[in-house]
């Protein structure tokens, strides 16, 4: 297995080294001046800025080398500057970042509790109303533009019926605890601050309860499918001869079985959330990540952009392989065939 | 057959079964009645379709869903299971009544270990705290033969062989002591040798434990060798039903009669055809008047036509035919499947025996090597190698038949597609009509395959489903350029010969039933008058009513084509009955090499004398030592060192781990690959 | 063979049938079609084309002579969405076919080929689908600048590789069937093998993959306009109207019938996917 994971993290060079190239692609292939677009009008003015800028960035060299410098200055962590906040991209995403994690967490967990009995219901009481209702529900959740839905519920829920707080992180009265992982509810349960605790659960509840209408309509639909995949299988007609109850044969045997390759949808899952990500901390004045994307693209703060693009791509691709890892530690069949290098 | 004696285990009675609801319901089992004692083995017979795994899976209510019972009683130890409430179901499944099923490997949870899942129904049924029934599953697959059941126990069922699996499946249905075990095609999905040693160990495990058996198969022999009743059945219903030993020496309804009697066998000629049923088992949604068997029979009257006979008791036996009453049917009419062989190469005038030699070779395999590398992603590994083809030799020429019989996994497939270069060869020589061809490409290949054609196994996989069988028959004169009305033409010629007729150009390939299937499969082959055509596995998706009709044409085609067959089957029967010449193969490698008859009578390898001796024999007529091979055929990914076989050799020596046996020859065309080879004789 | 009905009251009676058969997928169609009527007939059932402006009836909530309201410049809401769709449907129309034919082709190409030609195009696809598709959407638009017409390309630029796996995987599949290796054994050349045997039984797959993308691509494109990287004011695109409605919460009108308008048509086009699935698969269907 270690040698397995090794031989994973070793293919995601290419595949992080693709990705670069890419982002670097897409930065060149600007229809407008590549300086003016990555320093803004304002300092494409001043003719020693752009002079400090193409030599950095070694624009004034063939596009291999460019390539190269890119990359290079990748390595050292320079994502050049935003030109909206004047910071280097790379700051600016790091103090982001928390809040962003704290949102897809919740998103991820409140889905998977959601949909995983909802799929078995649905599959088990396959073509009676359960089903029907389970289908239709989930139907709508992945067609659901998310960002509409956000903001009736901001305007149903914050605006007219007051029980949902705020846009935001906590309330404006409340100090955030203190920063040790940068995530609100982790922090104040370090802090042992129960109030901020609850107050930032509170805030964190709706925004990642819309977010959560894609993944749990993405993630029910499959477990129903691999349900229905399962259910027919010999094994289990076996085990209903050995003298099981229908229950036990559900949940001892088929739903184990039908929610492995579930796994491997759950990383799929998580692009549509980066998505989801960006319009739900725009909506909601979530600082994370995705709202700082939002502003980059209002703003075509270009090297902000592309910072964000690459950081997600990252984020994508690591979420993947953990899946992948997962996956294989759960499925015995699979696991064999990787260790022996057949995959 | 009504009322329930005591002391019978199993009272069914007039059991019905059917499929879908409402109108559009098919009854697929049709007033079933049997009773079963203690320790008895009952033998269940029928094609695909005949109600056989419906009759059996209403006993303890594991209908699939949409079907169901419609009528009738089934008396377990005096209690009637269809109409007890779940709860006590689930207290007799398994621990009164257990199953085994056909595929072993479908009956297993893939994700759980071997373990746990034989123990369960110990656990389910409270019988043993998880401890206990953990030591008692041990005991169980040490009983069975798997070695190291400890660790044995451990693993997944993937890490199992199909045979190994198969034992575990049977352990986990013996482990509760029920007195009734239902096997369903219990050997159907494993090799021979491998069919062999369970039939064997339900036989064992029946008489040292008083377990009764109903035992399910498609095949007559494999229910005969254990069984001490046997029930025919055909379209849902019983038709004959008595003694083995009368039902195979006497056999009273012409169904019974015609599946023996199409059968390949040594007694049956090779210049003979095989005595086939015609026509193909009825589905169970559209049954003919009368007996259902009618259409198909060669006895059939008026009365057939127009009622179902009841099912009567005839000598020992029950049987469900009109004129079994009389003790026995009317003399058999002529031979009532005429050849369908016309003329239609006109280069070959006058039928050759099959036998006279024929100089030239078609085809011939030197040294022939072919590994398939396990695909590795990871640099600086090396790569598994499966051993596919090792060192192969063997030569086909014109007339003959090559038949190539061996188990799973030994190469013989792979053997069929370089012969045809549809897989290139790592190494060795292929020469075809004189030219050397192994390393031919492009558009010489493309030409030369004018002279070369396949059959393939699955009737279902080898046609588009979305073109007309015409088109199908039609695909290799269009790819050398047969104008448009001489291809039509010899569509309907091919057609004709195969027994379909021409009306059957216009329809689709999931019109037709599998039988039909493969008579377009070998029509397309024919369509060019090729030199060589390579079977692989024709016939063993058939239902065994259909076998014999595909078998019947496979010689049609060779005594009106004279060209070189290779004929692949892990049937040595079949091979047998159908091929001048036999290589044995084993783990990639030749092992035995020589004309069919002498091969199969006096066998010089080990290994052919265990896989000669695997097939059951019907009639039991002569009572043959078995030879039992140990363990399960190695992996092919690693061979073992020496002579291949000697893992599982009872003749091994200190030599056979070390060199392996040269395959030489031993007496004219003749030749073994083995350090001692047998003295001749079975 | 398909039979065509002999006339119009026997293709009724059929049409007829179907619908009971599959109330799934005759739901489905009546809402595209329905769609389709009422976006082509914009012009038709509403006066005024979708950017007249009338400061006399601004912010005017629905009423029978603007059923759906009127926005902040006074535009019939229900004229700007129908005319909305003009631009949302054909954009994803257009994205799913560009990345159709190019993922058909690369994915054709590399499964049948194999070797280099495979490796190529594989690692290439590997890349773009190590981006979230959105995310990378929003980057390409982002450099192009904002308009529909970018907001097409950019999504096309993202779209073909999933295709290209499926295509490839369908082709791998294929090419091991015996029917192929018969094709291929009756000395058929290969292209023809190709094209006559292999992707006639690849191409529905792939078009009924297409097919449930449209609904994904009207998604994707809406919300590439709310995040002001599509189709900009005053043009009526769905995602765009629902943006410039978070400025008139308290007007509720202005966002929710454009965002019913998303909602109601990808919903459509998911039904059919399913529907035409449980079609394809009776195992995996929904109904016995």
């Amino acid at each position: 297995m270690i040698g397995y994971v090794a031989r994973r993290l070793f293919l995601l060079v290419p595949i992080l080294l693709g990705m670069t190239v890419i982002a670097f692609a897409v930065s060149r292939a600007i229809p407008t001046d590549p300086v003016v677009a990555a320093l803004g009008q304002q300092a494409a003015d001043h003719p020693a800025i752009v002079a400090a800028y193409r030599h950095h960035w070694g624009l004034d060299q063939p596009l291999p080398m460019q390539y190269l410098t890119y990359v290079k200055n990748l390595l050292h962590g320079d994502l050049s500057d935003s030109i909206y906040t004047h910071r280097p991209v790379t700051q600016d995403l790091r103090s982001y970042m928390p809040a962003t994690i704290e949102l897809a967490t919740a998103t991820i967990l409140l889905s998977t509790i959601l949909s995983v009995p909802l799929g078995i219901v649905a599959a088990v009481t396959r073509g009676t109303t359960p089903d029907l209702i389970v289908r239709l529900v989930t139907l709508v959740g992945v067609a659901m533009p998310i960002f509409w839905l956000a903001l009736a519920a901001l305007d149903v829920f914050y605006l007219h019926l007051g029980i949902a707080p705020a846009p935001g992180r906590l309330n404006p009265t409340d100090a955030p605890p203190p920063n040790v992982t940068g995530m609100y509810t982790v922090d104040s349960l370090i802090a042992g601050n129960m109030k901020t605790f609850w107050d930032a659960v509170s805030h964190l509840a709706l925004p990642a309860l819309i977010m959560a209408t894609w993944s749990t309509g993405t993630l029910t639909r499959m477990t129903r499918t691999s349900m229905l995949s399962v259910l027919p299988q010999g094994f289990l007609r076996m085990v209903r001869s050995k003298g099981a109850t229908e229950l036990h044969t559900v949940l001892g045997h088929a739903a184990p079985n039908a929610l492995i390759p579930v796994v491997t949808v759950v990383g799929l899952a998580y692009g549509d959330l980066l998505t989801g990500v960006i319009l739900i901390e725009t909506i909601f004045g979530w600082p994370g990540i995705g709202h700082y994307a939002y502003e980059a693209a209002i703003y075509a703060d270009f090297p902000a952009i592309m910072g964000v693009t690459l950081v997600f791509g990252v984020i994508y691709t690591i979420v993947n392989l953990c899946v992948d890892l997962v996956y294989a530690a759960l499925d015995p069949r699979i696991r064999a065939a990787m260790i022996s290098g057949r995959r | 057959m009504n009322g329930g004696r005591t002391g019978d285990l199993l009272v069914v009675n007039d059991l019905h079964v059917a499929v879908g609801g409402g109108a559009g319901a098919i009854e697929v089992v049709r007033g079933v009645s049997f009773r079963l004692g203690s320790g008895e083995v009952l033998g269940l017979v029928g094609e695909s379709g005949s109600g056989k795994t419906m009759t059996v899976s209403a006993i303890p209510r594991l209908l699939p869903s949409g079907a169901k019972v419609t009528g009738g009683t089934v008396c377990f130890k005096g209690e009637d299971l269809l109409g007890v409430p779940r709860q006590r179901l689930s207290e007799v499944r398994g621990k009164e009544i257990s199953m085994v099923f056909q595929d072993s490997l479908t009956s297993l949870d893939p994700i759980m270990r071997v373990g746990p899942q034989v123990r369960e129904p110990l656990v389910l049924h409270r019988l043993a705290g998880r401890r206990a029934a953990t030591l008692t599953a041990q005991q169980e697959l040490h009983r069975l033969g798997i070695p190291d059941p400890g660790r044995a126990m451990m693993r997944y069922p993937h890490e199992f062989s199909g045979g190994m699996r198969q034992r575990a499946v049977i352990a986990t249905a013996l482990i509760a002591a029920p007195p009734l075990v239902i096997a369903d095609e219990p050997t159907t999905a494993l090799d021979a040798t491998v069919q062999a040693q369970i039939l064997d160990l339900l036989g064992r495990l029946n008489r040292e434990l008083g377990v009764a058996v109903i035992l399910i198969s498609h095949d007559l022999a494999v229910v005969s060798e254990i069984s001490k009743t046997v029930a025919v059945m055909y379209a849902g219903r019983f038709v004959e039903f008595g003694p083995t030993r009368d039902l195979l020496a006497q056999p009273r309804h012409p169904y019974t009669r015609a599946l023996l009697q199409s059968m390949p066998s040594p007694d049956v000629p090779k210049t003979r055809r095989l005595a086939a049923i015609p026509g193909e088992p009825p589905l169970a949604g559209a049954l003919p008047s009368g007996c259902p068997f009618h259409p198909r029979c060669p006895y059939a009257a008026e009365i057939c036509r127009s009622a179902e006979p009841p099912l009567e008791p005839v000598g020992h036996s029950l049987v469900s035919c009109w004129f079994a009453k009389d003790g026995s049917l009317p003399a058999a009419p002529k031979e009532t499947v005429t050849s369908t062989v016309r003329v239609l190469a006109p280069d070959v005038s006058e039928t050759v025996e099959p036998e006279s030699p024929a100089p030239d070779a078609i085809l011939s395999l030197e040294h022939v090597t072919r590994h398939f590398l396990m695909p590795n992603r990871l640099p600086f590994t090396a790569p598994a190698h499966v051993h596919a083809l090792d060192d192969v030799s063997l030569t086909v020429r014109r007339g003959q038949v090559l038949g190539i019989a061996g188990e799973s996994g030994c190469g013989k497939t792979t053997l069929g597609r370089c012969a045809l270069r549809l897989l290139d060869v790592d190494s060795g020589r292929i020469r075809f009509m004189g030219r050397d061809i192994t390393r031919t490409g492009g558009e010489d290949l493309r030409q030369l395959r004018r002279y070369m054609q396949p059959i393939f196994q699955d009737p279902y996989a080898s046609l588009n489903p979305r073109s007309p069988i015409g088109d199908s028959v039609g695909e290799p004169l269009i790819a050398f350029g047969v104008a448009h009305d001489e291809r039509k033409r010899r569509v309907r010629e091919v057609l004709d010969f195969v027994g379909l007729g021409a009306r059957y150009a216009a329809h689709l390939p999931h019109e037709l039933s599998g039988g039909q299937r493969q008579r377009v499969g070998i029509a397309r082959a024919i369509a060019l008058n090729p030199e060589l055509i390579v079977a692989d596995e024709p016939i063993s998706a058939l239902d065994v009513s259909v076998q014999a009709q595909i078998i019947n044409l496979f010689k049609d085609m060779q005594r009106e084509f004279h060209l070189a067959l290779i004929f692949i089957s892990h049937d040595l029967r079949v091979v047998r009955h159908l091929s001048t010449h036999i290589a044995i193969m084993f783990l990639g490698q030749v092992v035995e090499h020589g004309p069919s008859e002498v091969v199969c009578s006096r066998p010089l390898h080990p290994y052919t004398a265990a896989l000669l001796s695997s097939v059951p024999a019907v009639l039991g007529a002569a009572p043959r030592e078995r030879i039992v091979l140990s363990g399960d055929p190695p992996s092919p990914s690693a061979p073992p060192s020496g002579c291949r076989f000697r893992t599982r050799c009872r003749f091994a020596q200190a030599v056979c781990a070390q060199t392996p046996p040269e395959l030489h020859e031993v007496e004219a065309g003749r030749a073994v690959a083995c350090h001692f080879p047998l003295s001749g004789g079975g | 063979m398909s039979s065509l009905p002999a006339h119009p009251a026997a293709a009724a009676r059929r049409g007829l049938m179907f619908a009971r058969q599959d109330p799934q997928m005759t739901i489905a169609l009546a809402i595209i079609v329905a769609w389709l009527v009422a976006i082509a007939g914009a012009g038709l059932f509403t006066r005024g084309g979708p950017i007249a402006e009338d400061i006399d009836v601004l912010l005017q909530a629905p009423s029978a002579a603007h059923p759906f309201g009127t926005d902040q410049l006074g535009r019939d809401v229900l004229r700007r969405v129908l005319y909305g769709g003009q631009a949302s449907l054909p954009a994803a129309v257009v994205v799913v076919c560009i990345g159709l034919a190019v993922g058909t082709a690369l994915g054709a190409a590399a499964g049948y080929l194999g070797g280099a030609v495979d490796e190529v195009v594989m690692r290439v696809t590997d890349m773009v689908l190590a981006f979230p598709v959105l995310v990378l959407a929003m980057a390409v638009a982002a450099a192009l600048g904002a308009s529909l017409s970018h907001g097409v390309v950019a999504l096309a630029a993202v779209w073909w590789p999933q295709y290209v796996r499926v295509c490839r995987g369908l082709v791998l599949d294929l090419r091991e069937k015996e029917y192929v290796v018969a094709s291929r054994a009756s000395g058929r050349l290969p292209l023809h093998t190709l094209y006559l045997v292999i992707m006639p039984n690849v191409l529905p797959a792939l078009l009924v993959m297409a097919a449930i993308d449209v609904g994904r691509a009207i998604l994707y494109f809406a919300t590439l306009s709310f995040l002001g990287l599509g189709a900009k004011p005053p043009q009526p695109e769905w995602g765009a109207m629902v943006s410039s409605g978070v400025d008139v919460m308290d007007q509720w009108w202005v966002a929710t019938f454009p965002g019913l308008a998303i909602l109601s048509l990808v919903f459509a086009f998911n039904l059919l996917g399913d529907s035409i699935r449980d079609a394809l698969d009776p195992w995996l269907g929904g109904r016995r």
